[in-house]
């Protein structure tokens, strides 16, 4: 039985020797897995889906995988663009609603350590989707990509076409708003 | 620029010091209002939903199978892609690296996060105490293929350990592992399929070599096989394959005359393996052969039917073939190393005993590549192997560190140095046997008829305290009646599947032990002898440990050592007083350890439910692996409920090698008892060795 194959600690962060495909991939896939299903997850709100989607998101990095050239993008745009285009495609071909969902049940993965933190965890994670709900579609997609995927205003451009300037005013104009929502929150 | 824009300017630029980690510094200069923005950003920072386990390990399964359907395709294309990918490959992967730094410490988290107890500790409704020990079955690696993305280049020589002289060179003189070197030089009809390994879909671990199971297979010298009948099985022997180019064979080719003679020696000579363990296949089984079709068959239906297993257990992949020509030459002694002949990748060059052996190229050998990249090129890739036979642990340790040899196993406490060695590559992995108590149950006149008594003993048994404090935490406790391995991970009941009676007995629990004493007729406990080897003082150890347990619970242990022959003599027999120690059967099929007549069943069982299975199980043997495991799986619980035995945890065992072996993942055997024929796919990036050696 083999339950520890490390690539060496430190030693992958200056061995420049290649890996396999499988092997990179792999390493790929652990790392950007809860980013972008927590992409995913703001963009659709609803676990069962949040998990069809990442899943074709990764099917297709797999399948183009051969096709990405660093020298025109990092990882994280790359595969946040795959990951964009098939939101997208998939509020197209489902002719779903282009907001959050009003109601969102999500299991909590949460570093709770009572019943009741995890309660007021969940309350907390449903308040700010509901302010998540309040955006607009290219708000809340501009937000997810800056929080889930850890972007830069620059990344965020190339992946959604926009100018980075726009993305800096889009992205001003959302946490202005969720700012405005979450004080408003704070004070119920 | 208005007030308003120069705010949201200023918020914009804040996030962005979050998102660098630069916030703490910088709070103090901004205002409240953007300090309420930044505080809502970090709250949904840290609200992060991530994927279950569960999901995480299904979509990463997919991707596996997804991947491997890909390079299928791949196969099938003229221009393949690797023609084209290497300079894009070469750009990426740049990118690729440093992006690793982060992934390691995610790796590192996950791995460690997922070796820990699989649950929180769970009270039992009877027991004062808290079960504890409970382990889960390890996360399984995703497939590597080491292969990696380089071009593997020919030349240089692998250097490696062998722990203990080489016996003899030739099976039919000796138990075939003792020659260690022969599956270098010679080859069996079947061998474990590397596609199916960490090299490929990762299925298999290879780690093992006591693992027979057709499922892993792939040709050798046979490129097909059929079974078409229990009892027959037919081996179509490949074309172009030549043995070693020195007399007195010269580089002919292999003939099926060739395959039927070697398999005809080992039953009928007086030292061949079947012909001393199996006497019943022996003396039966039929071999022919036919030169125009290339097949030979063996044919076991004319023996007991229980002899099946011990057909597939041989025959495909466990005996070497010899040359015909060469046995008649040498006088049936190919035992003497310079009588080698073989068609393996290897040819044995030099040998010196306790200290080294040599081995060439064989450059008419007749496998490529099966995998990419290097698909279709011709094995072996290095000129070379050198096997310094070293016995001592210190020592072999030392031509670890010096990098004389470019691997090393071992235990926790012989390998720690180098596990945090960024240089160096290393798995872990545990044995398919553990080390156990057994006792005579068959004398009713001693404590361990009743099971009462043995229950008692598993409950006095502080396992987790071995782990913690023997094996320093790297152990597996759950190991009796089959130690976990991918390969079988279907007949391995974990503790948290057991029913909680059953669960209960790996907990420590002292007052429940005295209380079934008590029920069983021993209010005040008992002396019992433990009759071990000597040969190693850890086994001293581990039982003064066991013994002080016990005390505990008033059972006094008393230890009798012998030195190792006086042992073996009477583990083969069966004959001590009282317990012993000794490890348990890997054949989990065959259910020896609790079965049976032989050494296996120390414990004397004879349990008609176990029977019963046997008897399900052997017919399935060979033909549905799947429903064989689950049969095995469901008895687990019964049988660890009798505590027939009072299994020991297997510690890990680990693998380090240097980064300049390529396309090896640490493997040890790639099918049954072929240790170390994973040499034929490993190649030396030479030019970090050079780099590396500069280093020492």
């Amino acid at each position: 039985m083999i339950f520890l194959i490390l690539p060496g600690g430190s030693d992958t962060a200056t061995d420049t020797s290649p890996g396999s495909i499988a092997e990179i991939f792999g390493r790929l896939y652990e790392q950007y897995l809860p980013k972008v299903y927590q992409y995913v997850s703001y963009r659709v709100g609803n676990r069962t889906e949040a998990e069809e989607l990442t899943s074709v998101i990764f099917e297709k990095a797999l399948t183009k995988f051969g096709s990405y050239d660093s020298k025109r993008a990092a990882f994280s745009t790359w595969i946040f663009s795959i990951a964009h285009n098939t939101v997208i495609d998939h509020y197209r071909g489902r002719s779903r609603e282009q907001k959050l969902q009003k109601e969102v049940k999500l299991r909590i993965v949460a570093i709770s350590t009572s019943p009741e933190e995890e309660a007021v965890r969940s309350e907390e994670i449903q308040k700010l989707h509901k302010c998540l709900s309040l955006l607009n579609r290219n708000e809340q997609e501009l937000i997810s990509l800056k929080f889930s995927g850890e972007m830069t205003n620059r990344e965020i451009a190339r992946i959604t076409g926009l100018s980075e300037s726009n993305v800096g005013t889009i992205l001003c104009r959302a946490v202005r708003k969720l700012r405005d929502e979450f004080s408003g929150w704070q004070h119920d | 620029m208005t007030r308003k824009n120069k705010r949201d300017k200023q918020l914009l630029e804040n996030l962005e010091r979050i998102l660098k980690g630069r916030d703490i510094e910088d709070s103090a200069s901004m205002d409240d209002e953007t300090r309420v923005a930044l505080d809502f950003v970090r709250k949904m920072m840290s609200l992060r939903e991530e994927p279950s386990k569960e999901y995480a390990k299904n979509l990463k399964t997919q991707l596996v199978h997804q991947l491997a359907e890909q390079e299928k395709k791949e196969d099938s294309k003229k221009q393949g892609f690797w023609a084209w990918q290497f300079p894009r490959i070469t750009a990426w992967q740049a990118t690729v690296s440093a992006m690793l730094v982060v992934i390691v410490m995610a790796s590192i988290f996950l791995v460690v996060s997922n070796i820990g107890p699989a649950s929180s500790p769970e009270e039992t409704a009877s027991s004062p105490t808290i079960v504890k020990g409970t382990v889960t079955i390890p996360p399984e690696k995703y497939p590597l293929i080491d292969g990696y993305l380089q071009k593997p280049e020919y030349g240089g020589f692998a250097t490696s350990i062998l722990a203990a002289d080489v016996a003899g060179f030739d099976e039919a003189f000796i138990q075939h592992y003792a020659a260690a070197t022969l599956k270098l030089t010679n080859e069996e009809m079947l061998q474990g399929d590397w596609t199916k390994g960490p090299a490929g879909t990762g299925e298999f671990d290879f780690m093992i070599a006591g693992i027979n199971t057709m499922s892993n297979k792939t040709g050798a010298l046979a490129d097909s096989w059929e079974i078409p009948e229990r009892g027959k099985i037919i081996f179509h022997i490949r074309e172009g394959v030549h043995w070693h180019n020195k007399p007195p064979t010269n580089g002919r080719e292999l003939t099926v005359e060739d395959v039927v003679y070697s398999f005809k020696r080992m039953c009928t000579n007086p030292g061949a393996y079947i012909k001393i363990t199996y006497p019943l296949l022996a003396k039966d089984v039929k071999i022919t052969g036919d030169e125009a079709a290339r097949t030979v068959t063996v044919d076991a239906t004319a023996c007991p039917s229980s002899e099946w297993s011990n057909v597939t257990g041989v025959f495909p992949d466990y005996l070497s073939i010899m040359p015909k020509d060469a046995l008649e030459y040498y006088k049936d002694n190919m035992n003497d190393w310079k009588n080698s002949i073989g068609t393996g990748p290897f040819m044995l060059t030099d040998y010196v005993s306790n200290s080294s052996v040599t081995f060439t190229r064989n450059d008419n050998y007749w496998m490529t590549n099966p995998r990419k990249p290097g698909k279709g090129d011709r094995l072996p890739y290095i000129d070379g192997i050198k096997l310094l036979i070293i016995s001592d642990t210190a020592t072999a340790m030392t031509a670890f560190r010096t990098k004389k040899v470019d691997s090393a196993t071992g235990y926790y406490d012989d390998l720690k140095e180098f596990l945090d060695n960024p240089d160096v590559k290393r798995l872990s992995y545990t044995a398919e046997t553990c080390y156990a108590i057994f006792m005579r149950t068959d004398k009713a006149d001693l404590p361990f008829s009743k099971l009462e008594v043995r229950q008692a003993l598993m409950l006095a048994t502080d396992f987790e305290k071995i782990k913690d404090e023997f094996y320093d935490g790297k152990a597996i406790i759950l190991s009796w009646p089959a130690a976990y391995i991918k390969e079988y991970k279907d007949a391995y009941v974990p503790i948290e599947n057991l029913p909680a009676n059953v669960r209960e007995l790996y907990s420590h629990n002292v007052t429940k032990a005295k209380e079934l004493l008590t029920t069983a007729g021993y209010p005040t406990g008992f002396t019992a002898t433990i009759t071990f080897s000597t040969s190693s003082t850890t086994t001293t150890d581990y039982l003064s440990m066991i013994a002080r347990m016990w005390a505990d619970a008033g059972v006094t242990l008393k230890l009798d050592g012998r030195d190792y022959n006086t042992w073996v003599a009477r583990v083969r027999a069966r004959n001590y007083d009282e317990m012993i120690y000794y490890n348990s059967s890997s054949e989990w099929q065959r259910m020896q350890s609790f079965s049976g007549t032989s050494a296996f069943n120390q414990s004397y069982v004879d349990d008609k439910r176990v029977n019963a299975a046997l008897a399900i199980s052997m017919e399935l043997l060979g033909y549905d692996d799947a429903q064989l495991a689950k049969n095995f799986a469901e008895l687990v619980p019964y049988v660890i409920e009798q505590s027939w035995a009072i299994p020991t945890p297997i510690p890990y065992t680990y693998v380090c090698w240097w980064p300049w072996v390529r396309n090896w993942n640490g493997e040890l055997s790639v099918g049954y008892y072929n240790t170390p024929n994973y040499l034929k796919y490993e190649w030396i990036d030479q030019d970090l060795k050079r780099e590396m050696m500069k280093r020492r």
